[in-house]
């Protein structure tokens, strides 16, 4: 249960960064909200690195992230792994392509997952500051620092840092720190907002 | 009297069944017999392995995985690292002479999952700690070596010519307990010393079971590696 609580904040600040919700660009979080009312589609290739004291190099992983309100969501890993996360008409599974074959993820993390698309949809309004897991702060940057009330949680994610772009409605990057060493960031390029994206996109692999 | 003769004949089943492969003396002579010759398929020194791991549950639950180990093959110390492809570590232990779990998540927590997980990376990447007691060919002419451990379990590796290798671990029983096969030209290096394994499929036999399939992602040789 705790690890599926811990994998939902994860998955929640993962996703809340791909989106590339309206945030910033303001000063408050009113103004983030009106900012964030405006997008209604987004497409962006990422790049996840895993830094950990440890690691000689990060670990780096890349991708395609879609999403389409109000709750579609297409988060594609093309390597290392090749998955694919598909949530559409209240569904949510997970494929993994290897060999040539596609076949389904059955983890555990999954629930989670239909959990935070949930809150997705309170995200796209720009509420980050009503997440009652988090404690939201807007600082120069512009950034976002979430922190985890709990202490259990923040044993297991310190914080959450976003880097807003001079866009409205991108990120820049987001980074979750599991400890002071041991980090995940996620950099976000050629981000689209509001492109058509076709309904079939989160239904099939 | 039937049911005593009912036992044992199971029992004469269960021995034949779980025992040991025969080894056959090797006529060419220019299969090693030495023990550096039949272990030169293990890492030296320091390594960074990554690997995305499938692992199949029982049931037929399928879950993906990223694994990091850190291996010293020098003074046998362990670190491991398993996370999701989001990258959020679920476990992280190290070994040295004993095993510290810095970070378990559950189900990752438990410390038999720690334990296990410790024993199954020194079968794949350590040299088998025992002695060197045979040497040969199996039925089907691949090369052995067959090791006896200090726990008087025994470890047979195999070499299906160039293309990959196997391991199997036995009991002081003879029943398999693991088996690993390695398919060394499926995204596998070759970094000068020995061949990286593109893919290793690790089968647990023990009830439940499980099965670990390892493509390799990358081998880094660590800066102090000798």
């Amino acid at each position: 249960m705790q690890k599926t609580r811990i994998y939902h904040l994860f998955l929640c600040a993962v996703i809340l960064a791909s989106a590339g919700l309206c945030l910033g660009w303001a000063d408050t979080w009113d103004d983030i909200k009106a900012a964030s009312g405006k997008v209604t589609a987004i497409r962006a290739e990422f790049v996840q690195e895993k830094h950990m004291k440890i690691l000689v190099r990060p670990l780096v992983s890349q991708g395609m992230f879609y999403f389409k309100a109000p709750r579609s969501l297409r988060w594609e890993y093309r390597s290392p792994i090749q998955s694919i996360l598909l949530t559409h008409g209240g569904k949510t599974r997970r494929f993994i392509r290897k060999d040539g074959k596609v076949s389904e993820d059955a983890g555990a993390q999954l629930p989670a997952v239909q959990m935070v698309l949930h809150e997705i949809t309170q995200w796209l309004k720009g509420r980050f500051d009503e997440n009652p897991m988090f404690s939201s702060h807007l600082e120069p940057g512009p950034k976002v620092v979430l922190r985890p009330k709990e202490k259990k949680f923040a044993g297991m994610i310190q914080r959450i840092e976003l880097i807003l772009a001079d866009r409205p409605g991108m990120i820049r990057s987001v980074t979750i720190f599991e400890g002071e060493d041991s980090f995940t960031r996620l950099r976000f390029k050629k981000v689209v907002l509001n492109p058509p994206l076709p309904d079939d996109l989160f239904g099939k692999i | 009297m039937k049911q005593n003769l009912f036992l044992l004949c199971i029992l004469c089943l269960t021995t034949a069944c779980s025992g040991l492969p025969k080894v056959y003396p090797d006529r060419n002579l220019s299969w090693p017999v030495r023990r550096p010759q039949c272990a030169n398929l293990f890492p030296e020194g320091r390594w960074q392995f990554s690997h995305a791991i499938e692992a199949e549950m029982p049931g037929g639950r399928k879950g993906m995985l990223i694994g990091v180990t850190l291996i010293s093959s020098t003074d046998k110390t362990i670190q491991s690292i398993i996370m999701t492809i989001e990258g959020m570590v679920l476990f992280e232990a190290r070994y040295d002479r004993r095993l510290v779990v810095n970070r378990g998540i559950p189900p990752f927590d438990a410390e038999n999952f720690a334990r296990g997980l410790i024993q199954d990376i020194q079968l794949i990447f350590f040299a088998p700690p025992g002695t060197l007691i045979e040497s040969g060919v199996l039925d089907n002419g691949a090369a052995v070596c067959r090791f006896q451990n200090p726990d008087k379990g025994y470890v047979d590796i195999i070499q299906h010519g160039p293309g990959g290798w196997e391991i199997r671990q036995y009991d002081r029983r003879y029943h398999k307990r693991r088996s690993i096969k390695a398919i060394l030209n499926k995204g596998g290096i070759n970094p000068g010393r020995f061949n990286v394994p593109g893919r290793l499929t690790l089968t647990s036999h023990d009830t439940p079971g499980y099965v670990l399939k390892m493509d390799l992602i990358e081998a880094v040789p660590l800066k102090d590696n000798k």
